[in-house]
């Protein structure tokens, strides 16, 4: 299959993406690693007739750590995060999230920003993130703004940005430890899109009671969210088995997933509950200190 | 797919009937309609953006209206093709007189998706894009006939 004809361009700045958008508006897309959009175009799902290919543009390369935040430039490849042992040390959440990601052709091409502009709502990284509490920073002509990642995604495929804007950035807090997080996914194949999945970031005191919980969804609805209700229910808490099957009703009646070859809406529902208990156990443990695996399976 | 709903608006029952049956001005308040082409009093041929986010592209819609019962119902059907897929579609309008001369409009969707769109995403999701654009032109529709009240009532 090919694509539908389209002019190309490798601008070297995001200035120069900046003035391309502003020039085609919605007749241009951005080309980051590609994994989503040439296959979409392959398809003739998606026909833009100008492609920008942002791939050029050193300054949207790689990662940092600056005091208490990673910063991501939106280029980074989910290879690059999947292998660092820093953020396995400091990010779990992102590590596992990076290591269940498609297949290693498609992490080692695939971007962060690319991924979280895409919003495909069985994606991984979003959930990871928002579970995380990141921010995007969205640049355009008239400068950079920074959004928080829940607002950011506003439906299956739909984001903020403008068709003036590019996604530049993404911002990841650090907490202070005993502080630790695991992603769930669950695929019917390896590398496949997540049937559900499951992030939880979470703080604990030195009694091991939980400072803070956040817990995200994947796949088990039109976009990525956040069970605030799980978050506000075990705040102050210390987990007790009541309390977590508290917690995991809660996450099975906030999934709102669609039914598909997949599995029924029933069968996802459980499956979320599932894979909240896991990620939970295994957040935990990494708080403590512990090097505990996620299962997938 | 089946959906359907109903709307009130404050037009008596044949003006309503005669803008569900005139494609031309139909068409003037969906929104993402690039072109229509009028064959014969009961055939068209529409051009319109649909999709959603950069999901997106031209269809096009070969649109017939199979039944007329005026002032009561009317049927619109017709296969579209675009995005790599094939659209079935069936749309019908059924109106009935409530108080003060008003008119309610009840609509039914029929709509069946083949080809790489189905494919691509859950069929769940396919739903749900297929919805919002038979909601947007509904909600076109409805635009279109309070804004005829509007011209009515400044006249």
């Amino acid at each position: 299959m090919y694509p539908a004809a389209f002019e190309y361009f490798a601008p070297q700045t995001v200035d120069e993406v900046l003035e391309l958008l502003t020039r085609y508006g919605e007749d241009a897309k951005i080309l980051a690693g590609g994994q989503s959009l040439l296959p979409m175009m392959k398809l003739r799902i998606s026909s833009p007739r100008y492609l920008i290919d942002v791939n050029r543009i050193g300054a949207l390369a790689g990662f940092k750590h600056e005091g208490d935040h990673f910063v991501f430039g939106a280029l980074c490849r989910h290879v690059e995060i999947a292998e660092s042992s820093r953020i396995r040390e400091y990010l779990p959440l992102m590590s596992d999230a990076a290591n269940v990601t498609a297949d290693v052709q498609v992490r080692n091409r695939g971007t962060l920003g690319g991924s979280l502009a895409h919003a495909d709502p069985a994606g991984d990284w979003a959930v990871a993130l928002l579970a995380l509490g990141a921010r995007v920073t969205i640049t355009g002509g008239h400068g950079a703004r920074t959004v928080p990642l829940n607002e950011f995604i506003v439906d299956a495929y739909a984001t903020q940005l403008g068709a003036d804007e590019v996604l530049t950035e993404v911002s990841v807090p650090l907490r202070q430890k005993p502080w630790g997080g695991a992603y769930a996914k669950f695929e019917k194949r390896a590398g496949d899109f997540a049937v559900a999945s499951v992030g939880v970031q979470l703080e604990l005191d030195p009694e091991a009671c939980c400072r803070s919980v956040a817990v995200s969804l994947g796949a088990l609805g039109p976009a990525p969210t956040l069970v605030r209700e799980v978050g506000e229910l075990l705040q102050g808490q210390t987990a007790s088995p009541e309390l977590l099957g508290e917690a995991e009703r809660l996450v099975r009646t906030q999934a709102d997933p669609f039914e598909d070859t997949r599995g029924s809406i029933e069968y996802k529902r459980h499956l979320a509950g599932v894979l909240f208990r896991r990620a939970f156990a295994v957040a935990v443990g990494r708080a403590r200190g512990l090097d505990v695996k996620t299962l997938h399976l | 797919m089946r959906l359907d709903g109903q709307f009130g608006v404050k037009a008596p029952r044949e003006e309503v009937y005669d803008f569900l049956t005139d494609p031309r001005r139909v068409s003037r308040h969906v929104p993402d309609v690039k072109d229509i082409e009028i064959a014969d009093r009961d055939h068209f041929t529409v051009k319109a953006r649909v999709g959603i986010s950069h999901i997106k592209g031209t269809m096009v819609m070969k649109l017939a209206i199979t039944e007329r019962q005026p002032p009561i119902s009317t049927t619109v059907i017709g296969k579209g093709s675009g995005l790599a897929s094939v659209v079935d579609m069936a749309t019908s309008f059924t109106l009935e007189t409530s108080e003060n001369e008003g008119t309610v409009v009840h609509w039914r969707g029929d709509l069946s998706v083949s080809g790489s769109l189905a494919a691509f995403g859950p069929q769940g999701l396919l739903d749900r894009v297929a919805k919002k654009n038979v909601e947007q032109f509904i909600a076109g529709i409805k635009s279109g006939l309070e804004a005829k009240e509007t011209d009515a009532e400044s006249r």
